[in-house]
């Protein structure tokens, strides 16, 4: 386009002065240095007034058409890839600077007599100006239709401009020296420079320098040899905003043809927003490679779309593999129809459940599977979110606690087995070994008591030997029972009075106590969590246990009380006595049956007692223990648990 | 007293417990004539009146002592049956065993025995045992009235 008027001006002042310096040094020369003859003063009669007249519109006329000439000349080198016919301009110019010097010589004739000279340039000046005309009247039918075309390229240049405008890009045309030759308004916009600041600008002002140094689809190569290229085709680059600011653009690049030669058409796209837009979305991307859980995307055609670390680690698939290929290779087992499971989706738009699939190396995998629906804007199924954990680990380890679970089921139900066994045993044992004992007895009685008289005193003594071995068999027998029933009793749990329940104890022994001297203290006792029946058995063997080893003192003092319980908070109850004791050494034989550390002749006792009272205190998740110094008495301590333990 | 009514059925299965409780009873002078079932099977063929007992005498024992552990017809099973018999039921069952399990005992008494004896250990309480059973069901207690029909199982 056209210089500024600014500018336009400034060169015709210019031509002027230039001009005028021209032809004002030989005219100063003249005045200081030649005769005052005049050779063309005949021709203005000598009047000074009409030389002067003519002098001075000679000067301007020559002037003002050297300037014309000049601005032409300026326009022409200017404007000549827009200006039409610069040729003709030429002409005129040259044309116009004929005519000038002809007026000029006019004026050196006033003073020099080069009558030659004017001649040749006025023959020049006739021939530039018939060659104008001649061209003129040639041209001048193809000059008015140009003219008509200039007239409606305008009209199409402004709906081109509007066109361009509508552009959601940023459209910038340049010709083939990389010129900006049109913007449209988006342009002005996304870069931030007005029209009028771009036009006639290279377009490394907008896209960086050093992109088309690095792009092998730079526009120097391309504008060479220019051809379609659509969006998203060529390299990310970088546009320049007026405020310095890059920013990422899309750029597509078209050849236009034109009469003024191959223009090309950039559409810059500023894709900040879609890039911020893609980071988050790789952002999040990497997030979902963070987890073990496979994720999958598939459309509604089962073709895998997405296909996280997750899924690869699971699977055995890469995702180059799996995406692409349809999830049918998961060789899915649902727990329930398909068509189910896709009604739920459709409806709710979430499915769960455990699926078994099988992986690229034909391992069975179950994994615990959520799915979601997704959709697009107009609510169809597009495509299925599957997330997936492997629960075959959990699922090994249900089945093997199911496996235990039954284990153990078979396992209660043989020990209820052997229980009703040791019931019907033990039962078996009061029933049919106590009979045979009776029988001892009873036929040792009849004999000793119907036919004694004829027996001497030595048979009577083996019959006395008889008889206390059967009795002897019938305590065991009755002991191990009493142990045997309460290993196989549970524990009715009651809070209990140890003190009453100490009180009966006692009240139970006085046959034992008869012509004794005891001396029971009875401390603060609590009330307890137990088994009332079980722990009177237990304090029961404790005292005829501490009233036996007792017998041979002259006073007996049996101490029962409540010591302050240990760091678990439990009462601790004990039973001293000042009897025969014994020696610790022994006492992890205490506890155990038929165990005894006194001889059967001291101390009469079947070794179950103190078996029993453990076992008792065990069932309530107690434990007991004794401290003992040879005939210096023993001192048994027990604690119990609680119903809560 | 007629001596040939048969007084007490003792339903037992060991020889020796038989001879001791027929030895115990007999010292005091309780009782005359004491017939003996060894099973389950003799006992009710005894009541009923079958078998090896289709022709004996009519009439019913004033008391049975019967033990628990019995070959072929147990003695819950015999006292079930006696006790669900209209005719039977009002006969006097002592039930002596070397049992004590609960089971036993419940089972016992839901069935209407009248009394539940563990027998003792020791024989001279066995021997006092017996003997006030003896005591109380044939003398001190007023029996039910003779049974002088056939019962029908």
């Amino acid at each position: 386009m056209l210089p500024r008027p600014t500018t336009q001006t400034k060169y015709v002042f210019v031509g002027f002065a230039a001009c005028a310096a021209l032809v004002a040094i030989p005219l100063a020369l003249k005045t200081t240095t030649a005769s005052n003859f005049l050779p063309h003063g005949f021709c203005y009669l000598w009047n000074p007034q009409l030389l002067t007249l003519h002098l001075i519109s000679d000067l301007l006329i020559f002037l003002s058409y050297v300037a014309i000439a000049g601005s032409l000349a300026f326009l022409v080198y200017k404007g000549r890839d827009h200006v039409p016919f610069h040729w003709m301009f030429i002409a005129f110019g040259i044309f116009i600077i004929a005519c000038g010097f002809t007026h000029l010589m006019e004026v050196v004739m006033i003073w020099k007599p080069l009558y030659w000279l004017a001649g040749y340039v006025k023959a020049i000046t006739a021939i530039a100006s018939v060659t104008t005309a001649i061209a003129l009247s040639i041209f001048v039918p193809k000059i008015i239709s140009d003219a008509a075309d200039a007239a409606s390229s305008t009209k199409s240049e402004e709906r081109f401009q509007t066109l361009l405008d509508s552009a959601p890009d940023a459209m910038v045309i340049v010709n083939t020296n990389g010129a900006i030759v049109l913007v449209n308004s988006q342009t002005e916009k996304v870069f931030g420079f007005s029209k009028q600041e771009l036009l006639g600008q290279k377009i490394e002002m907008l896209i960086p320098d050093d992109f088309w140094n690095i792009s092998p689809t730079a526009p120097e190569s391309f504008l060479s040899d220019p051809h379609v290229r659509a969006m998203g085709a060529g390299l990310e680059l970088f546009g320049l905003r007026k405020n310095g600011d890059g920013f990422p653009i899309e750029i597509s690049l078209s050849p236009l043809k034109t009469e003024e030669g191959t223009l090309v058409i950039s559409a810059i796209r500023d894709i900040t927003q879609r890039k911020l837009g893609e980071t988050k979305l790789k952002d999040q991307a990497e997030l979902l490679e963070l987890t073990n859980d496979a994720i999958f995307v598939r459309d509604m055609n089962n073709v895998i779309q997405f296909w996280n670390r997750g899924a690869e680690l699971r699977y055995g698939w890469s995702r180059e593999e799996a995406v692409g290929q349809t999830s049918s290779i998961l060789q899915s087992q649902f727990p329930e129809p398909l068509e189910e499971i896709e009604r739920k989706l459709s409806i709710t738009g979430h499915w769960e459940g455990e699926i078994t699939q099988t992986t690229r190396q034909g391992a069975k995998v179950v994994v615990g599977s959520r799915w979601t629906l997704q959709r697009n804007q107009n609510g169809d199924s597009k495509g299925i979110l599957q997330f997936s954990n492997d629960i075959t680990e959990r699922k090994r380890a249900e089945e093997s606690l199911r496996q235990s679970n039954k284990d153990l089921e078979k396992r209660s139900l043989e020990l209820e087995d052997s229980n009703k066994e040791l019931e019907a045993f033990s039962y078996s044992v009061s029933h049919d070994l106590r009979a045979p004992i009776r029988q001892i007895q009873g036929f040792v009685k009849i004999l000793a008591e119907d036919h004694g008289n004829q027996l001497d005193m030595r048979a009577q003594h083996h019959l006395t030997r008889i008889e206390e071995g059967a009795t002897r068999m019938a305590v065991l027998i009755d002991e191990l029972l009493a142990l045997a029933q309460v290993g196989r009793q549970a524990v009715r749990w009651q809070v209990t009075g140890l003190r009453a329940l100490i009180d009966e104890v006692i009240a139970d022994l006085r046959p034992e106590m008869q012509d004794r001297n005891v001396e029971w203290n009875i401390g603060n006792l609590p009330f307890v969590d137990c088994d009332p029946a079980l722990m009177k058995i237990a304090i029961g063997n404790l005292l005829s246990n501490a009233l036996k080893y007792t017998r041979p003192r002259a006073k007996a003092m049996i101490e029962i009380g409540m010591e302050s319980g240990n760091a678990g908070g439990r009462q601790r109850i004990f039973v001293r006595d000042n009897g025969v004791g014994f020696n610790m050494k022994h006492a992890n034989q205490l506890f155990g049956v038929f165990q005894r550390l006194h001889r059967a002749e001291d101390f009469e006792g079947t070794g179950i007692g103190l078996a029993t009272l453990q076992r008792i205190i065990q069932k309530h998740g107690g434990s007991v223990w004794a401290y003992a110094e040879l005939d210096q008495g023993a001192t048994f301590y027990f604690e119990l648990g609680t119903s809560k333990d | 007293m007629n001596s040939n009514r048969c007084e007490i059925l003792l339903v037992e299965d060991s020889s020796a417990d038989v001879e001791l409780t027929i030895h115990a009873l007999r010292k005091e002078n309780l009782v005359n004539k004491i017939d003996v079932a060894r099973d389950g099977e003799e006992a009710l063929d005894y009541l009923f009146f079958r078998g090896a007992y289709s022709a004996r005498p009519i009439g019913q024992p004033k008391l049975i002592l019967l033990d628990l552990k019995l070959p072929k017809v147990s003695g819950i099973e015999v006292l079930r049956e006696i006790k669900n018999n209209p005719t039977l039921k009002t006969i006097p069952i002592v039930v002596m065993t070397s049992s004590k399990e609960d089971k036993d005992v419940v089972e016992s008494y839901k069935l209407g025995v009248n009394s539940y004896i563990q027998k003792p250990l020791d024989f001279d309480q066995f021997r006092e045992t017996i003997r006030h059973i003896g005591m109380y069901w044939l003398v001190i207690n007023q029996p039910p009235p003779r049974i002088l029909e056939k019962p029908t199982p």
